[in-house]
C-alpha cells in the first residue's frame, strides 16, 4: 500500500515536471522560438502518431499527425494551461481524425477480402510460426477495430491502447466523464459482436 | 485504472486480445518532426505579409467604396 502510494507520489511529481517543461515550451514556442515548437512535436509524435493511426488507419496518419501538429502550432495562443499539453494536442488530433473519416468514403469493412487481406499480408518471408500467426492476429484485430464508430473507435483508442485516464479521455473528446465511460461500455461490447461474427475463432465467452 | 467498472468475461478476454495490438505500436516516421516544423516556419513567416497584404486590401476595398459612395451621394 505503502509503495503504491510512493508510486503514485513519484508518477504525480513526473507527470507535473512534463507538464512544467511542456508549458515552459509552449511559452517560448508562442514568442516565435520554433526550437521550442519543434522539441514539443519531438516530446509528443510518439502519441499523436499512434492515436491518428489507430483511429484513421496507417495510411491517413501521417498526414493527419502533420495536419493536426500544424493546426496545434497556429492555435498555441488559445492553450489556456487549463488542462495538460498532451490532452489539449489529442484533442486537436481527435477532431483532426474524426473529419478526415467524415471525408473518407465509406468501405465495408471486416469483409470476407479483409480477411484475406490480412492473410496474404502476412505471407512470405521466414518467420516463426507462432510470430507469423501471432502477425496474423494483430493485422485482422486492427481490421476489426476500423469497423467501431468513429467516436466509439477513438474512445477505446485511448482507454484500453493508450491506457489514458478517464478525466483525459473527457477533455480529449470534450465530453462528459459519464459519456465517455458509456461509449467505452458500448465500444468494447461491439467489438467483441464484431469479432464474435468474424469466421476466425476469437474465443469470447458469452 | 482502479476506476475501472466490472468487466464479464468476454471484456477481459477481449483485453487479452488487444494486448497484441498495445505491443506494437505504430511509429512515425524520422521525418515527421523535421516535415512539420519545415511548414511551420514557412507559414510563420508568410503569415505576417499575408497579413499587411490582406489589411491593405481591406482598406482599398473600404476607400473604394468610400469614394463609390461619395460620389452617388453627389450626384
Amino acid at each position: 500500500m505503502d509503495l503504491a502510494r510512493t508510486s503514485d507520489g513519484l508518477t504525480a511529481v513526473a507527470f507535473s515536471f512534463v507538464t512544467d517543461e511542456d508549458n515552459l515550451l509552449v511559452r517560448r514556442a508562442r514568442n516565435g522560438d520554433i526550437r521550442a515548437f519543434e522539441q514539443l512535436v519531438d516530446r509528443h509524435r510518439a502519441v499523436v502518431f499512434r492515436v491518428a493511426a489507430r483511429v484513421v488507419g496507417p495510411h491517413d496518419a501521417d498526414d493527419v499527425s502533420q495536419d493536426a501538429l500544424l493546426r496545434a502550432y497556429h492555435r498555441l495562443d488559445s492553450y489556456r494551461g487549463e488542462a495538460s499539453f498532451r490532452a489539449w494536442l489529442l484533442r486537436i488530433v481527435h477532431n483532426t481524425a474524426l473529419n478526415q473519416l467524415e471525408r473518407r468514403v465509406p468501405e465495408p469493412v471486416g469483409g470476407s477480402d479483409d480477411i484475406e487481406q490480412a492473410a496474404r499480408s502476412s505471407e512470405g518471408g521466414r518467420e516463426p510460426v507462432s510470430r507469423l500467426e501471432a502477425r496474423e492476429r494483430t493485422e485482422r484485430l486492427e481490421l476489426k477495430l476500423g469497423g467501431l464508430r468513429p467516436e466509439h473507435r477513438a474512445v477505446l483508442v485511448l482507454r484500453d491502447l493508450e491506457g489514458m485516464a478517464y478525466e483525459e479521455i473527457a477533455e480529449i473528446t470534450d465530453s462528459p466523464l459519464g459519456s465517455v465511460k458509456g461509449r467505452l461500455h458500448r465500444a468494447r461490447n461491439e467489438l467483441v459482436e464484431i469479432l464474435r461474427n468474424n469466421t476466425y475463432d476469437w474465443e469470447l465467452p458469452r | 485504472m482502479n476506476d475501472e467498472p466490472e468487466t464479464g468475461p468476454a471484456e477481459r478476454r477481449l483485453d487479452e486480445h488487444l494486448e497484441l495490438l498495445r505491443a506494437t505500436p505504430p511509429e512515425p516516421s524520422t521525418a515527421l518532426v523535421p516535415r512539420v516544423v519545415r511548414k511551420a516556419r514557412l507559414q510563420s513567416y508568410l503569415r505576417a505579409p499575408l497579413r499587411v497584404v490582406g489589411m491593405i486590401g481591406l482598406a482599398f476595398v473600404h476607400g473604394l467604396a468610400a469614394l463609390v459612395g461619395g460620389s452617388r451621394k453627389s450626384s
